[in-house]
């Protein structure tokens, strides 16, 4: 029997298990493209405003920055060995949690102008 | 609520995935796949360490999934003989997921995981082989768990973004699956019982 055939007794024979293969096949096409788009589009988000939950960790990944050296920089704790969320510090240290953002949105200012001059063929300085 | 449970995963994490993934397994409305995911991102942030994440989940995962079939065994059997000796459908139905029910769990436990609980219960009330349980059993749980913490890593932060894009794959793959399994049973080479070409025939 050819494909042609085959297409027409199952069309025939089972319409019922037809629609739903149909159905499946579009659905499966449809997703595809979707997530086809969604790889081809998609870019990491850039940093973003920090929030309670993250960690220091999460900051450095979003800046591309050793996150035990951020900690140094604003004096806040090092992990021992679980790590703090920015929420938790603030508590700990009963101030509120935008304190907590100031010191290290300001770690992370002066550690990229660091980096920064570094690369502007100055040469690491040793601090 | 997400906030909230993000910032209890860097803090508790190992521990928090255990408990969370093993209540998930009894059909618990706790959001497993959502904590995996983020503890994916904390990994990646440096924050957790993936053996420890891996084994924790691993433990509570497979703990949980045996506990249901182990329920399945005891209590289902017998429900499930008794409905056997007055329907043969179900008898057969019984019989078929005792033999080859594995292919079935295994894709369950990742593909349609909100069913895991109840397929483990009904594998365990069909007296699937414990030896197959664990051996199709792990396999999923292990996929599973390999998918939400990759995805987790890569997304590392983006909770909207991976779970979308999880949504999106395991939509995807079931609707792969089931377009090639029915296009095999619709169009594929079968013998044809001669009594069927009878009928055909003559219609």
């Amino acid at each position: 029997m050819t494909i042609r055939d085959r297409i027409r007794q199952a069309m025939r024979e089972r319409p019922k298990a037809m629609a739903v293969f149909l159905l499946a096949a579009a659905i499966t096409v449809f997703f595809a493209v979707r997530l086809l788009l969604h790889a081809l589009f998609w870019e990491p988000p850039g940093p973003r405003p920090l929030e309670p939950w993250m960690t220091v960790g999460v900051v450095g990944r979003m800046y591309h920055l050793s996150p035990r050296e951020i900690d140094a920089r604003a004096g806040l704790p090092q992990p021992d060995p679980r790590p703090y969320t920015l929420a938790q510090i603030a508590e700990d240290r009963g101030v509120p949690v935008e304190d907590i953002y100031a010191l290290v949105n300001a770690a992370v200012a002066e550690l990229k102008a660091r980096e920064d001059a570094g690369d502007q063929g100055q040469g690491r300085d040793g601090r | 609520m997400t906030e909230w449970l993000l910032s209890l995963v860097p803090t508790y994490g190992p521990v928090l995935l255990v408990v969370a993934i093993f209540l998930s397994c009894f059909a618990l409305p706790v959001p497993a796949s959502m904590l995996l995911l983020a503890a994916g991102g904390f990994i990646a942030a440096g924050d957790l360490q993936l053996v420890t994440i891996a084994g924790a989940s691993f433990a509570g995962l497979a703990a949980g999934d045996h506990s249901v079939y182990v329920m399945g065994r005891i209590g289902g059997t017998r429900l499930a003989a008794r409905l056997g000796r007055r329907s043969a459908p179900i008898a057969r139905a019984r019989a078929k997921l005792a033999e080859r029910g594995g292919f079935f769990l295994f894709l369950s436990r990742w593909l349609f995981s909100p069913i895991a609980p109840y397929v483990n219960f009904a594998a365990g009330a069909a007296g699937l082989r414990w030896l197959r349980f664990l051996a199709w059993g792990t396999a999923g749980e292990i996929v599973w768990l390999a998918i939400f913490i990759t995805l987790g890593y890569v997304f590392a932060g983006s909770l909207e973004a991976a779970s979308k894009f999880a949504f999106d794959a395991i939509v995807l793959i079931g609707a792969a699956v089931l377009t090639v399994a029915l296009g095999i049973w619709l169009f594929g080479h079968h013998k044809r019982h001669p009594l069927e070409d009878r009928l055909s025939r003559s219609s």
